[in-house]
């Protein structure tokens, strides 16, 4: 390991250290209410005394943002891929998608509670809304970045535009696709946990709206630990997906 | 003078080379608009005609924005004409065909794929196997200097040997008729000078019919059977002149007066100046 890595590593820890210090000093001089403000170590305690409790509530959670990634995954390709075969549909559908996309994704969910009830579906549906449009627009972006000449290459070896698409296209857009995954798979979480919020019995999200309520703030904070961690290994999967992607592409 | 000997007007017919078919490509009165009718409208090509006996190098010579590229998009059936005919072995020209190799300005390979499969590429857009023709692309390559560059990408690989995988390309599925689209422009002068040495070889060796597009008088020279030389835009052919050196042509033929002096006499041509 050279001294720039050995630097990027030790850096940020030492700095998370010095600030779970000050944070338990803190408490320790100026006897916070655990309710307002538990030191480190309660939450460490809380952590490990509930920690049946929250894996069990963060398997759902885990359930429904892999699901409704990989489900706006397979929406995203496959709409802008389609809108790519054709300009009228194109200049017909994304405009409206960009338009729908400014709206806060947020203020749909209690419509998608109307429609879908209270449950896993509602859940689902919210989780792959809000994380559909950073991979729509992303591989829209690639599918249409995709070097013009590449393309006439491939038409004049009289190329169909389906092989086209799959030889050129498809791999040139990669590396945008995974720009939006990368956005989409944090997006899915939120997407969860609001949605668990509203309307659940179960899940992470649940978890820390039913403690707030018991005023239980060290296991809040213990299940936003463990959320943490979750959307890190989520993002860590992606990431490995795009190294792989890319060294197949040998980038 | 030469001039007056080589100095012959597209209408008046050539005389065919023994072994070709005459009009193997023949452009007929081809006229090219764009945006017809729009605030932008631009004729890029005048009504202009031509013919390529088989197996003839032909250079298509013009100053930049004169049409040329243009022209021989419409050859390949990536554009179509606006009025006119163009046919190639006696069949017109709607779309590409798969007897068409075609090379464009820049290399245009798969970044994301090695020398030789950039070289495959044609059978796998053509949705054909690819495994029969492996051999041939990897003698390709090497005829052309990449020996041990093989699985290299593109992106390891110089200007002058992506341009060199290029022409690989062009050549592995043997097609009839050579399109290019002034492959080496983007190239320094040296390099230049040496992937015309590896073009002319390869076209040697494999000998089919070739247009190639330039901005460059030497260049056109030195590779073609014929030069046409094209006008300023709109374009059209505005002289036909045969170039004699007999082939294998060496670098050297290039010090010689009678190269110079119908370079010369191409480029007064070129600026519409009488000789």
């Amino acid at each position: 390991m050279t001294i720039d890595r050995l630097r990027a590593a030790v850096l940020p820890t030492g700095f998370a250290v010095a600030v779970l210090l000050f944070w338990q000093a803190l408490v320790l001089i100026f006897h916070y209410p655990k309710v307002v403000l538990p030191a480190p170590s309660d939450i460490f305690e809380a952590l490990v005394a509930n920690f049946g409790t929250i894996c069990r509530q963060a398997v759902p959670t885990s359930r429904d943002t892999l699901a409704g990634f990989l489900l706006a995954a397979v929406l995203g390709v496959g709409i802008a891929s389609l809108l790519s075969f054709s300009r009228l549909l194109r200049d017909a559908v994304y405009p409206l998608v960009i338009l729908l996309q400014l709206v806060p994704k947020i203020a749909w969910t209690p419509l998608f509670i109307v429609w879908a009830g209270i449950g896993q579906p509602a859940r689902l549906t919210i989780a792959t809304f809000i994380a559909f449009f950073p991979i729509f627009i992303s591989m829209m972006a690639g599918l249409e970045a995709t070097d013009r000449s590449l393309v006439r290459l491939s038409t004049s070896l009289t190329a169909s535009s389906w092989r086209t698409f799959w030889l050129v296209r498809l791999p040139a857009s990669m590396p945008y696709l995974f720009s939006g995954l990368k956005i989409a798979i944090t997006l899915a979480v939120i997407g969860v946990i609001v949605a668990e919020f509203i309307s659940s019995s179960e899940g992470l999200g649940f978890l820390i709206l039913k403690s707030s309520a018991l005023l239980q703030t060290d296991l809040i904070l213990a299940a936003i630990v463990v959320l943490c961690l979750l959307g890190v290994a989520f993002y860590g999967i992606v990431v490995a997906g795009e190294r792989a992607i890319l060294k197949w592409q040998g980038e | 003078m030469i001039s007056a000997a080589i100095d012959r007007l597209v209408d008046v017919e050539t005389a065919a080379s023994p072994s070709g078919v005459s009009g193997y490509v023949a452009v007929d009165r081809v006229r090219k608009i764009f945006n017809p009718g729009g605030r932008h409208e631009v004729e890029a090509v005048a009504p202009t005609s031509f013919t390529v006996t088989s197996g003839e190098f032909v250079s298509l010579l013009g100053p930049s924005g004169c049409g040329k590229s243009t022209l021989l998009m419409m050859v390949a059936g990536l554009d179509r004409p606006s009025e006119g005919t163009v046919s190639v072995a006696g069949r017109p020209m709607t779309a590409p065909r798969a007897d068409n190799g075609i090379m464009f300005q820049d290399p245009t390979l798969l970044p994301w794929k090695s020398a030789l499969d950039n070289v495959l590429f044609p059978f796998r857009a053509m949705n054909q196997p690819v495994a029969p023709h492996i051999d041939r692309a990897k003698a390709l390559l090497d005829a052309v200097g990449l020996a041990g560059f093989h699985n290299h990408k593109p992106r390891q690989l110089s200007g002058g040997m992506r341009q060199r995988v290029a022409i690989c390309r062009a050549l592995v599925f043997e097609p009839e008729l050579l399109l290019m689209d002034e492959p080496f422009s983007a190239l320094d002068a040296i390099t230049r000078d040496e992937m015309n040495l590896v073009l002319m070889k390869m076209w040697e060796e494999h000998h089919r019919t070739a247009i190639f597009v330039t901005h460059s008088i030497r260049e056109a020279v030195y590779l073609s059977d014929r030069v046409l030389v094209m006008s300023q835009r709109p374009g059209r052919v505005i002289a036909d002149v045969k170039i004699p050196f007999a082939r294998p042509r060496s670098l050297e033929i290039e010090e010689s007066a009678e190269f110079n002096d119908i370079c010369g006499y191409l480029r007064s041509k070129i600026q519409h100046r009488p000789v």
